[in-house]
């Protein structure tokens, strides 16, 4: 584990005026499922195409597996698999045909090539549709054969930018667990998404970031641990007279109430058994309530008070 | 990989069946329309002697020897030479009673009646001739600077040399307008090539497409996979042109003449030129696709109109204003290229013309290479 997978230091992209990427930082470290979350517009792809040497850059320094990356570093390349967030793959060829066109840009050997297509259409799920061609896959069904063009050369480094856009939960869901996989066999990924869920599921580390800014960087545990909040209670109440209201935000741990669309939302920061101190303020004071949540607290609520706004808007 | 690029390209291009249909109909359709219009027209056009007037002097003494000779009376009679002033020659162009003035001196220039739309192929046929006469008579004066004791000989091979093109090109050539509506009809299949190397050009780039992001991205050399796709690609619309000159000479019975080999090297070269030159447009400029293709299609036609496929004459008033552009307007060097073929029986002319479309082809994938070859791109 000594030379980091992934290192960009202070990278600056700048598109004309806008500056996409600002003084960005990483290190991504071999066998981990690393996520990079932020909402649209974020600089998630902006870093991907840099990392990747696809895009110029006008500050900072990048090493993938402790060399510069440039566009003739044909040996990294070699390591690498990428699933970009557009579909790329060819109308008039095949699944299998497309997957053994893009294969074959790094694998030379046709034996082995043939047993790497067949895998990769296994992994996927999309042996059936072995010679369909790529008009008459579903939505879902075409993600996953994007995915498996950019992976079945078996790459120890594989990018994933949004792979699951748009596609049903079924195919997602098999998505997911495609990509554990695949980390379980050793391959590093670095996976883009706004699905917070995704990224919680999935991923070992989390980065977030927003406006080209990388905020806060851990496993998702650490990452909840930086904020305040630590539980959310949240009751269906008809009404509640506003004076009680100063009584709940006086009780331990509790630093947030409101009350809105006939819901009691109690934050709380730390500590135990809040949700039954405010159920018994309740009974004492003889509100009627109907159901209770206790909520634990998201990546949104992570990035909510990171930057003050949701992560999806 | 090369080889991987070549198959799949041919593999995806040959399953494009309505694009390979529309490419094949086109010039088949395009070539049945022109067949039925002009089917009658080439018999009233059979080649007459030429009615000229020469404006000569007395120092123009190799001119008159081979008007006289090509004026004589006979079966092969060539022209009608009448002399006259200027004056007099002028008004018989005016009043249409011959097609062209021939000017003595050094070069020989002529004169034609740009009314006269019905008689470009005599006026194409004269132009001819005078381009040959100076050349020959070019070649004669450094002779007689250099080996002044060779020149009896030189000029006994010039009047052979008249002699056998008069026969050849002027009553036993195949050359009639409808054939030249023909030739101009391949050379447009050819340069709408060009269409399909924009398609490998965008296909390739990171920076106009998605696929050519993911190509970029795979240790695969570029110029590697591109000059795969562009061989793959010429060889399929070579193929196509094939077929329609075979449609067009054999199915309808244009009469190209018996050099079935030289044609179909001539079509070769026509589709390199094409295709190279759609991928330069290709390569060059972040433009949306649409435009590019707009780009190629105006070009194309307008090339095409100037070398005559809509306006017989064009290709000669061309010649007129600005005839540099006639040596490099590649619809004019391809259907020349057919038409030398069809009426001189040497192929100086024909390997010229494909000597420079060969030479421009060569440039312009050189050139798109220069461009794609900048691999890291400001935005995407
Ligand atoms: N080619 C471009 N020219 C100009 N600006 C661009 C270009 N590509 C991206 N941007 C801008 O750069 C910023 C970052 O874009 P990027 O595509 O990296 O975001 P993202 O996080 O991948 O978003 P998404 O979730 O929508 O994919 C955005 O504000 C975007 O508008
Ligand atoms: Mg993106």
């Amino acid at each position: 584990m000594s030379t980091p997978v992934i290192k960009i230091s202070n990278l600056v992209k700048r598109y004309h005026e806008l500056l996409a990427l600002d003084h960005f930082n990483l290190e991504i470290k071999e066998g981990e499922v690393f996520g990079l979350l932020g909402p649209n517009g974020s600089g998630k792809t902006t870093t991907m195409n840099c990392i990747l040497a696809l895009l110029t850059y006008d500050k900072g320094s990048i090493e993938v597996f402790g060399k510069e990356m440039r566009p003739d570093s044909y040996e990294l390349k070699r390591q690498i698999g990428v699933v970009m967030q557009n579909v790329a793959v060819f109308e008039e060829l095949t699944v299998y045909e497309n997957i053994d066109y893009f294969c074959g840009l790094y694998i030379q050997d046709k034996a082995l090539r043939k047993q790497y297509v067949e895998e990769a259409m296994e992994f996927v799920g999309l042996q059936e549709f072995k010679n369909f061609f790529p008009r008459k896959l579903s939505g879902g069904l075409l993600r996953r054969l994007n995915i498996a063009c950019g992976i079945a050369h078996k790459p120890r480094l594989i990018f994933l930018d949004e792979p699951t856009v748009a596609v049903d939960p079924q195919s997602r869901n098999k998505i997911l667990e495609g990509i554990e996989e695949l980390n379980r066999q050793g391959a590093t990924i670095v996976y883009t998404s706004h699905y917070m869920e995704e990224v919680e599921q999935i991923c070992t580390r989390i980065a977030i970031m927003d406006k080209g800014k990388n905020l806060a960087i851990g496993t998702k545990e650490e990452l909840k641990q930086m904020i305040k909040k630590s539980e959310e209670i949240r009751i269906e109440m008809v009404d509640i007279p506003q004076e009680y209201l100063a009584d709940i935000r006086n009780l331990k741990h509790v630093y947030e109430v409101r009350f809105e669309n006939h819901n009691l939302h109690v934050l709380c920061s730390g500590g135990k058994h809040n949700l039954l101190r405010v159920l018994d303020y309740l009974q004492e004071k003889e509100l009627s309530f109907g159901r209770v949540y206790s909520e634990l607290p998201t990546l949104n609520d992570v990035f909510l008070e990171i930057t003050g706004k949701e992560l999806r808007d | 990989m090369f080889w991987h690029a070549f198959y799949y390209y041919l593999k995806s291009t040959l399953r494009q069946k309505e694009n390979l249909c529309w490419t094949l109909l086109f010039p088949i359709a395009l070539g049945t329309m022109f067949f039925v219009a002009f089917s009658g027209l080439s018999d009233e056009e059979s080649l007459h002697t030429i009615p000229v007037a020469a404006v000569v002097k007395e120092e123009d003494i190799a001119l008159k020897s081979v008007l006289d000779t090509l004026g004589e009376a006979g079966e092969d009679q060539f022209l009608e030479v009448t002399y006259a002033s200027e004056e007099e020659a002028l008004d018989l162009l005016q009043n249409k009673e011959i097609i062209g003035i021939l000017h003595g001196g050094s070069p020989v220039t002529l004169s034609v009646n740009a009314q006269m739309d019905n008689m470009q192929m005599e006026q194409s046929i004269l132009s001819a001739f005078v381009d040959q006469y100076n050349a020959i008579f070019d070649g004669i004066k450094n002779v007689a600077m250099t080996n002044p004791e060779k020149v009896e000989a030189v000029i006994r091979g010039l009047s052979e040399e008249t002699d056998y093109n008069k026969e050849i090109t002027y009553t036993d050539g195949t050359m009639d307008e409808m054939v030249s509506y023909f030739f101009n009809l391949i050379a447009m299949t050819c340069l709408y090539a060009s269409m399909t190397g924009l398609k490998i050009a965008i296909r390739n780039q990171a920076n106009l497409s998605a696929l050519g992001a993911r190509r970029t991205l795979s240790p695969t050399h570029r110029l590697i996979s591109i000059l795969g796709e562009i061989t793959a690609c010429i060889l399929f619309q070579t193929v196509i042109v094939w077929i329609s000159l075979f449609y067009l000479g054999v199915i309808l019975k244009v009469n190209f003449g018996s050099q079935t080999g030289y044609m179909m090297l001539a079509s070769l070269v026509g589709c390199m030129f094409g295709i190279s030159f759609g991928f330069f447009v290709g390569c060059i400029g972040k433009m949306e696709e649409a435009i590019k293709v707009g780009i190629l299609m105006v070009l194309t036609m307008f090339n095409c109109f100037l070398s005559g496929l809509m306006v017989h004459s064009m290709r000669i008033q061309v010649e007129k204003i600005c005839p540099w552009y006639n040596k490099i307007n590649p619809a004019a060097l391809i259907s020349d290229s057919f038409y030398a073929l069809s009426v001189f029986q040497s192929h100086d002319r024909y390997f010229g013309n494909l000597a420079t479309l060969f030479a421009m082809a060569v440039c312009l994938c050189v050139a798109g290479f220069f461009i794609v070859r900048r691999e890291k791109y400001a935005t995407l």
